[in-house]
């Protein structure tokens, strides 16, 4: 599946702009954003909901949007299982069923036993956490070769979480599926996702696979004499700064940044772990992050 | 058209109107023709009693039974209702997103909430016809069968309805949701006949005449969406133009349901191009409307202060109407907020 | 089966993996012949991607500490063969007398080093690695 270059317009702003990635099955690609970045409409526009104002989506190489039966392969999970709510288990798999010619009845049965799910005359009277194992295992069960997940774990409790990670994992170890998730939260992706597409104000900010990332940067404490030299906070990332300590995050191998920083001679240089999310909360907005 | 996912999906979200729709159906056609027969009966009884007159059944009987009065009236609504349901309403929640996450074009989809539509339409209006001709037809009143055609109490009504509920999802396929979907074709519904009233109004205060008024011109009936529901087309060319717009209608109302925007979902119109269209329209009819009411409680013999009042009546609904257009223009109803 | 992780780590998740089935193999926690949990079980147990566990599981095949039976399973190999080459001989020796130098330096006998690495190969409980 590819996404070529697409822009979406609504009321005259910019949501998306330009966007262009590749899902190969077998790949879980996390999409990341802050609140209101376009993630959700990047989904929608992969699903097929809305059509980009420039660009196109397509799977093997033909338009979803001139050929809508493509879309038997993909599927989209939103945020909220709002749209059936009113349909009983049995309804929602005879619909499901109609649809996607591959629908494995048996697969979905098994899961619902796994996480001991009854059969409800009402989806819209599960449990938060219910609804979104439900669905999940309904999207799994459609055989789609893409999977779109809107915030899939949102509002969600661990246990729960932890069972849709698994589902979701053991699906893309098991067949050849592309998995992509969308979050604000970068930590439940971190060791998940194989390619992370950072988006801000609509745009890839940057898009990069996950083992290479730890590889590419460094996090560093800092402590000066006096506060931190203005030279030194524009050439890195600051994560933190409190009084004289600060933490910033610099590229692993520069030394010219190396002998900038040495040039004001820190009274401490100590290379901290790092955690994805310093790089997220680096490139998407400091201490205010949402 | 005919994908089962799509039908049970369909009908699942409008169940509720289906079956009021054949309830209407029952009411008007089997159950009013059996109480017309009493009714006619006692009449008759009457008629000899008094021994002045033999009662005869008119085509007028027969026509309220099939295709005129208050019954082909709600049925019009509940047609609006289930097209609202099919189209608005999905809007309105985010059953939309799923829909167009299916892999279908969007005509199909367009076609198959067309399909049920007309089927529902179809089915029970014949389900219900049946019985209730042959009710007639076995009672004494039998001969009152052959004052009507086929055409008039048949085919007119059955494809005015589908004309009508078909104009009602062209209608959605413009609206942003609900409730405009509904407002809208009503107004477009009658909007010929609007239109014509309030110009001869106006024409009538002004004593200033660019066609002369007499009786309704039939074209501003065939134009007329809303006349097609109650039985005012038991004639060829009424049929005739039932079967085009329909063709029209459905074709139409797929092309732009394929073309649709839905970020713009909860929203008064889909097409923005569209919206001073609407303005105009919306703003016009108003104004006329406000001079109409406010010179009517003028006297009818004042000619001067009926214009007076008419320009104070129109220019108070003038800009009632732009306060009204400015809301709709901004508003957007979306029940579960609307997605980042 | 138990794999650690630590996500601050700045050393790469696979080599995470890889590091501790050799150091749970040279402690004889894993024997020889031992079925590891497949692909599947283990990301889906650590919840983390499948590319993941299955690099990490190449890379010690690759090592020959790992041999994949089709359609049996991934096991323990028999012994570590010596699949090593003469680069990655020297990359080692260059670490060890490093480490070894640094011992020196702090202080420790030629007797405490050679029993740490006694240790080592007794499969004695040593300090974890790996993480």
């Amino acid at each position: 599946m590819e996404v070529k270059h697409i822009s979406k317009v609504i009321h005259h702003q910019t949501i998306l702009a330009d966007i262009e990635f590749e899902v190969i099955p077998g790949n879980i690609v996390g999409i990341v954003g802050r609140n209101g970045a376009g993630k959700t409409t990047l989904l929608r526009s992969m699903a097929g909901i809305l059509k980009p104002t420039k660009g196109d989506i397509t799977i093997d190489g033909q338009s979803i949007f001139l050929k809508p039966s493509l879309k038997a392969q993909t599927i989209f999970v939103p945020d909220s299982s709002e749209a059936l709510k009113n349909y009983s288990t049995k309804e929602l798999i005879y619909l499901y069923k109609s649809i996607y010619p591959h629908f494995d009845q048996q697969y979905l049965e098994a899961l619902m036993n796994r996480f001991s799910l009854e059969p409800i005359n009402k989806i819209g009277n599960y449990s938060k956490g219910m609804k979104a194992l439900f669905t999940l295992i309904v999207a799994f069960a459609t055989k789609a070769k893409y999977i779109l997940l809107d915030e899939p774990t949102d509002g969600l409790d661990v246990i729960i979480k932890k069972q849709i990670l698994q589902i979701l994992i053991e699906e893309v170890a098991d067949k050849d599926v592309a998995v992509i998730i969308s979050s604000h939260r970068l930590d439940e992706l971190e060791f998940m996702a194989n390619d992370v597409i950072l988006i801000k104000d609509g745009r890839v900010d940057s898009h990069y696979e996950l083992d290479s990332m730890k590889e590419l940067y460094k996090k560093i404490q800092l402590v000066f004499e006096t506060e931190l030299p203005e030279e030194i906070a524009e050439n890195t990332y600051v994560l933190e700064q409190t009084g004289r300590v600060s933490t910033v995050l610099i590229p692993r191998d520069s030394t010219a940044v190396e002998e900038l920083i040495s040039s004001y001679h820190p009274l401490l240089y100590e290379e901290l772990s790092m955690s994805l999310e310093d790089y997220f909360i680096a490139k998407l907005g400091g201490d205010d992050n949402v | 058209m005919f994908e089962k996912g799509l039908w049970f999906q369909n009908y699942k979200q409008s169940k509720f109107i289906i079956w009021i729709l054949l309830v209407l159906f029952v009411l008007q056609m089997p159950l009013q023709a059996i109480l017309s027969l009493e009714t006619w009966t006692e009449r008759a009884e009457q008629a000899a009693e008094t021994d002045e007159y033999v009662y005869e059944v008119q085509a007028w009987d027969i026509n309220q039974i099939f295709s005129q009065g208050m019954f082909t009236v709600f049925v019009a609504v509940a047609l609006v209702l289930l097209a609202s349901l099919l189209i608005g309403l999905e809007r309105n929640t985010r059953r939309n997103d799923f829909t167009f996450s299916l892999p279908y074009k969007r005509s199909t989809l367009f076609y198959a909430k067309w399909a049920l539509g007309v089927t529902v339409i179809t089915g029970f209006f014949a389900l219900n016809y049946i019985p209730s001709y042959i009710i007639i037809h076995q009672s004494e009143f039998a001969y009152g069968l052959n004052l009507v055609s086929s055409l008039e109490i048949f085919w007119a009504p059955l494809l005015g309805y589908i004309f009508f509920y078909t104009f009602a999802l062209l209608i959605g396929a413009i609206t942003g949701e609900m409730v405009s979907q509904v407002v809208l074709t009503f107004l477009l519904g009658f909007l010929p006949l609007i239109l014509l009233t309030l110009f001869q109004e106006f024409m009538q205060v002004h004593d200033f005449f660019f066609f002369s008024i007499g009786s309704q011109p039939r074209f501003i009936t065939y134009l007329t969406p809303f006349y097609y529901t109650i039985g005012e087309m038991g004639e060829m060319i009424g049929i005739f133009l039932a079967v085009l717009f329909t063709i029209i209608c459905t074709l139409g109302g797929a092309a732009l349901y394929e073309r649709n925007k839905i970020e713009y979902n909860g929203e008064f119109l889909i097409f923005k191009q569209l919206n001073p269209v609407f303005i105009v329209i919306l703003t016009i009819i108003i104004a006329l409307f406000g001079g109409l009411i406010v010179s009517s409680l003028a006297p009818w013999g004042a000619n001067a202060l009926r214009i007076i009042s008419y320009w104070i009546g129109f220019s108070t609904f003038l800009l009632f109407a732009l306060l009204l257009i400015r809301r709709l223009i901004i508003m957007n109803i979306t029940f579960s907020g609307k997605p980042t | 089966m138990y794999f650690h992780i630590d996500p601050k780590s700045s050393i790469p998740l696979y080599e995470q993996i890889v590091n501790q089935v050799k150091d749970l193999t040279i402690r004889g926690l894993l024997h020889p012949g031992e079925k590891l949990p497949s692909v599947r079980e283990l990301s889906s147990k650590m919840v983390i991607n499948p590319n993941t566990v299955s690099k990490a599981y190449q890379e010690l095949e690759r090592m020959g500490l790992l041999v994949t039976v089709q359609g049996k399973g991934t096991f323990i190999a028999d012994k570590t063969e010596n699949t090593v080459t003469q680069r990655e001989k020297d990359k080692l020796y260059k670490e060890m007398r490093k480490t070894t130098i640094d011992c020196i330096y702090a202080g420790l006998s030629k007797e405490e080093i050679i029993t740490w690495i006694n240790d080592c190969f007794s499969g004695k409980e040593g300090k974890e690695d790996g993480s």
